[in-house]
């Protein structure tokens, strides 16, 4: 297959129901399935002989805390016989667990521990489900949207105890946000400062 | 005569001078062959992706220079083209000769 459009239609006639919603989108397919379908949807597009989707690119999540479904699963797959992109979507809950695709794309091993790691999504059948990039002992789920930015705890070696302690965040000051255009134009308050000024004279 | 052979945990990195990065293997040996190899790696993980949640496309720019610090222009390009293509910018060609030249 070719071109986006003829993809499109294919993958629409062959899974029909299985497929919620299809678009083309920066030059890539963009595909919505649900929990209950997707493993279907990606072993017919790894093997189906006009799709050939065979390298599973990632596995990652978006948090969408207001959604009832809070976490949308995005899977990336690339087609090296027909030098093509897909994307596929499915939207699940917050306890939900979800099928791995360890058994399909063995890849998938390291991604849905980084999923698992960062999201706090688990996994049905994965051969090695622990944490991969957060420390040893590390609590929460870093890139969930209630996550703070400075996190719970800080690390630092402890002179009186001989060894690395963590205990929870103390700052020095405070978050400032530097959200401007150019440089020269300064932060907010420093801003209605001067403009506070120039009424009083 | 028999011999009882047990195999070897070692615990490689993560300060190794072999390893010049921050990785951790807890290998399995026996004698000089690895039988199993428990990669830990995540000592250099710096929360990147959390930190540009809070920033501006401009202000995330420089984390993609510190994410390898061998190629840094290749990852801040990555990042420019993937900003470019989600806010459809169309970038001068000029521009692009120059920024792949950069690389």
């Amino acid at each position: 297959m070719n071109s986006l459009e003829d993809l499109e239609k294919k993958i629409n006639s062959e899974l029909t129901t299985k497929i919620n919603n299809s678009e083309i989108k920066h030059n890539q397919i963009y595909l919505e399935t649900d929990k209950d379908d997707f493993l279907d949807v990606i072993l017919f597009l790894k093997t189906n002989l006009d799709t050939k989707f065979r390298q599973l690119i990632d596995i990652t999540v978006v948090d969408y805390p207001e959604n009832n479904q809070r976490f949308q699963v995005v899977y990336l797959f690339l087609s090296h016989e027909f030098n093509q992109r897909l994307v596929l979507k499915y939207s699940i809950s917050e306890n939900e667990v979800i099928p791995s695709l360890t058994s399909i794309f063995p890849a998938a091993n390291w991604m849905e521990r980084e999923v698992f790691d960062m999201y706090g999504v688990n996994f049905k059948d994965h051969p090695d489900l622990r944490r991969i990039l957060t420390d040893y002992g590390f609590e929460g789920h870093p890139l969930r949207k209630d996550f703070p930015l400075t996190g719970h705890s800080e690390v630092r070696y402890s002179e009186d105890q001989k060894k690395v302690i963590s205990e929870p965040v103390k700052l020095e000051q405070n978050y400032r946000n530097f959200d401007y255009e150019s440089p020269w134009e300064g932060t907010k308050y420093i801003k209605e400062e001067i403009e506070n000024n120039d009424k009083k004279n | 005569m028999t011999k009882k052979i047990k195999n070897l945990n070692l615990n490689f990195g993560p300060q190794h001078p072999a390893a010049h990065g921050v990785l951790r293997l807890i290998l399995e040996l026996d004698g000089e062959i690895v039988e199993k190899a428990d990669p830990h790696i995540g000592l250099l993980h710096r929360g990147t992706e959390k930190l540009i949640e809070n920033k501006t496309y401009m202000q995330a720019v420089p984390y993609f220079d510190r994410l390898d610090y061998v190629a840094p222009m290749n990852q801040e390009h990555a990042f420019a083209l993937a900003v470019e293509k989600i806010l459809k910018i169309d970038v001068p060609i000029r521009a692009q000769y120059i920024r792949v030249i950069f690389l």
